[in-house]
């Protein structure tokens, strides 16, 4: 965990009661993570040498696993740089396209970040608007899911949960890479 | 209240019991990057927010006085635009901050609120508990 996040992690204690009214498995509406392939066989070490982890693979071809889908879902995404005042025919406000540069460049940086020191290759998440002008970062998958908000200004916030009870919460600033939290999910979801 | 908050209420408020479900309208702008809908994927978490302002309810519609999600989605300023979810009142309970009260108005007896703030913390959860109902089949313009 680097940056300025208040990290917090509990044994379900806290939250033991929502999980076990929790009954749903959404596994056969998650369509995109069955393209999702773990490339992390683990255990490693961070900061060991890509090649060691990743014997059959080069860094070009980690690079290309991780950006071309990465691109292709940022892109899909700049449609909410467009939406204006009232796009959910209930009044929400539009989302400036700097919010969305704010949302989409912290996700890039993460991405690299976490496949630069860890060696992990993160799962493509949603990109979606969010309440009051923000921007949603979202991954959910198999009883576990992060979801990062990221406001047109200020700190941004996260909340992550896997299906053993383990959950993660905090502020962040998104100039700041905070790929420790997706690493985290990242390691839940093996 | 998002719906006709200025109206009286022509029906008596009652209980929602906890396994009665509630449907929630998606505008298909939350799903509009979407490399296709169907099957529809995870909810979009933004879609669970109160409006018109953060300090009012988010609108749903129970099951009891709106018996399809058809019906649910036909409540829209325009019904194609949208797709509905639902979940059961009280796995929504089940989140200690939200309660889930009847709101009906004059025009839709239907009509519940779950009030409570909408942290990131309750929509990732919200995302997590809803389900979908009636998935978005082509976007409008």
């Amino acid at each position: 965990m680097n940056g300025c996040a208040q990290y917090e992690e509990h044994e379900g204690s806290k939250s033991s009661s929502w999980f076990r009214k929790r009954p749903y498995r959404r596994a056969e509406w998650d369509a995109h993570d069955a393209k999702t392939e773990r490339l992390d066989s683990g255990p490693w070490t961070v900061g060991s040498e890509r090649q060691e982890l990743f014997p059959g693979l080069s860094q070009s071809d980690l690079r290309k696993d991780l950006f071309e889908p990465l691109d292709e879902a940022i892109e899909r995404s700049s449609f909410i740089a467009t939406l204006e005042d009232g796009w959910d025919d209930q009044g929400s406000p539009a989302i400036r396209p700097a919010t969305w540069r704010r949302a989409v460049s912290f996700l890039r940086a993460s991405a690299a970040a976490v496949l630069s020191e860890v060696g992990v290759v993160i799962d493509i998440p949603e990109i979606t608007p969010g309440p009051g002008g923000s921007v949603d970062i979202h991954w959910q998958r198999a009883g576990s899911f992060m979801l990062i908000n990221v406001r047109p200004d200020g700190p941004s916030d996260f909340y992550g949960e896997t299906v053993d009870g383990l959950f993660v919460k905090g502020n962040f600033q998104p100039e700041t890479h905070h790929f420790g939290v997706l690493s985290w999910l990242k390691n839940q979801t093996r | 209240m998002a719906e006709e908050p200025n109206s009286v209420a022509a029906w008596p408020k009652e209980h929602v019991p906890d396994e009665d479900v509630l449907f929630l309208r998606v505008h298909q702008n939350y799903l509009r990057g979407r490399p296709v809908l169907i099957p529809p994927g995870v909810i979009p978490p933004g879609v669970f927010t109160n409006k018109p302002t953060p300090t009012d309810g988010m609108s749903t519609n129970w099951k009891k006085y709106c018996s399809t999600a058809a019906e649910a989605r036909a409540k829209a300023k325009e019904p194609l635009k949208n797709a509905v979810v639902e979940a059961e009142a009280g796995l929504v309970r089940s989140i200690s901050s939200l309660s889930v009260e009847h709101t009906p108005t004059q025009i839709d007896r239907s009509h519940c609120d779950v009030f409570g703030e909408k942290t990131t913390e309750v929509r990732a959860k919200l995302s997590s508990i809803f389900r979908w109902a009636l998935p978005l089949e082509s976007l409008s313009r």
